[in-house]
């Protein structure tokens, strides 16, 4: 394995042209991808760790928007008081986002460019219209989280870019995320939601039941049975080891109700 | 620019318990077997291999992470503490004592990790509650005491108020049965 980690992004745009269509990969917090070489898949022939490069991390104001570095570790993100403030479901995603010791290494560009179907922080970056900046080498582009994450583990971005930064339009909407895992602690969601509501409208971005997350928008609060039926519709969940695809929509009708009463009656 | 220009091996320089080290090492090996193998630091444990367990906990500039989720060519400039570094069997930390005092100990195979973890913790947030604790601890695995002990040590240690709080009421636990 080759390990390399550019220091500046025009070293990132020299390594990846030589690396060209070479078997390789992009590596931040390497939670989600070493188990995976423990378990017996091959390691890339190459490694490009992007941790180093310049303004990859860091949550700041800019104009109506928040934008957080892509190499930002969860940790980071639960700790900063903007996003608790704006993005209450996004905070709540990292508070029961594996332990301690996974979120000090774990990054939102890690999440979002894994693109599991049940990765925490992603229901409420799509109910938030989070957008992604992805920089090459002849500037940079901006895509819709919604237009980048194409399926499991797929998503749009090009040879010779990499993602910079998630920006997501400042809220003061109230919002809520859910998890259902298997126990506490450190487990991998059965199903996950975020609510984002308003007085009589909400938005809801719903993980783990289909091949990317589904996003709901314009649905009438105060009416459940019909928010329920068109979630129901919408997803298309699956048997895993962790849940049979029957369980999950029952857990989600269960689950969304539960969270739906509570909000209408506060 | 770190390059390994040996498409499998690197030269790295790291701190490790306030020692320097420099050495070369094949880019796929992990921090854990780096400390183990290399440095003959067998204080951090391997059980899970996946993050899971955290017997494999170290404190990496300053942060805990899990070493076997850590290439050792990632820590090249870092500054690592393991348990050795923590503290010496005539010359226990605080915590070590409070482990030993509150009897938080039974195979010992987390230990390591479990003071890791706490004190972080405890340096992050001396007033931390009970529920703080166990979101501390969280990603620490202890398959023997139940946990109770290990938290009423990490307790001993946050305010004074707390730690009564707590030992009152493991008391009265411990009392039911």
């Amino acid at each position: 394995m080759k390990y390399f980690r550019p220091i500046t992004i025009n070293d990132y745009f020299t390594i990846s042209k030589d690396v060209g269509q070479q078997d390789f990969t992009l590596f931040a917090g390497g939670t989600d991808l070493i188990p995976r070489y423990e378990r017996g898949h091959k390691l890339p022939e190459t490694i490009i760790d992007l941790k180093k490069l310049p303004n990859i991390a860091g949550i700041k104001k800019v104009g109506d928007n928040i934008e957080i570095g892509a190499g930002t570790t969860i940790e980071e993100l639960k700790n900063k008081d903007l996003i608790k403030t704006h993005f209450n479901a996004l905070f709540q995603s990292t508070t029961d986002f594996g332990s301690v010791q996974i979120r000090n290494r774990a990054t939102i560009g890690g999440n979002i460019c894994n693109a599991s179907p049940a990765g925490d922080t992603l229901p409420a970056l799509y109910a938030f219209n989070a957008k992604l900046i992805l920089r090459n080498k002849n500037g940079d582009r901006t895509v819709p989280i919604d237009e980048f994450i194409l399926g499991p583990g797929k998503t749009a971005i090009k040879n010779g870019e990499i993602l910079q930064a998630v920006i997501i339009p400042l809220s003061n909407s109230k919002s809520i995320f859910y998890k259902l895992g298997l126990r506490e602690a450190m487990a991998i969601s059965v199903v996950n939601f975020a609510i984002i509501y308003e007085q009589t409208l909400l938005t809801i971005g719903l993980g783990a039941v289909a091949p990317t997350i589904i996003k709901l928008t314009g649905l009438e609060k105060y009416n459940i049975d019909q928010i329920l039926e068109e979630v129901d519709n919408a997803i298309s969940p699956i048997d895993d080891i962790r849940a049979t695809a029957h369980y999950r929509r029952k857990a989600l009708q269960n689950m969304l109700r539960f969270e739906l009463s509570k909000i209408i009656k506060t | 620019m770190l390059i390994s220009k040996n498409p499998t091996s690197l030269d790295i320089q790291l701190t490790v318990n306030s020692q320097s080290i420099t050495s070369s090492i094949p880019t796929h090996l992990r921090l854990l077997d780096f400390l183990r193998s290399e440095l003959n630091l067998t204080g951090a444990k391997e059980v899970c291999a996946e993050g899971e367990c955290g017997a494999c906990t170290v404190i990496m500039d300053g942060k805990i992470v899990n070493s076997c989720l850590v290439f050792a060519v990632e820590a090249n400039g870092s500054e690592i503490t393991t348990i050795e570094g923590i503290g010496k069997a005539d010359e226990l930390s605080e915590l070590q004592q409070a482990f030993v005092d509150y009897h938080s100990v039974q195979c010992g195979y987390c230990i390591p990790g479990m003071i890791l973890a706490g004190e972080q913790l405890l340096k992050n947030n001396q007033n931390a509650t009970e529920e703080e604790i166990k979101q501390g601890i969280a990603g620490n695995i202890c398959r023997c005491t139940g946990y109770t002990k290990i938290i009423d040590a990490v307790a001993s240690l946050t305010t004074p108020v707390f730690a009564k709080a707590t030992a009152g009421k493991n008391a009265r636990r411990h009392g039911d049965v």
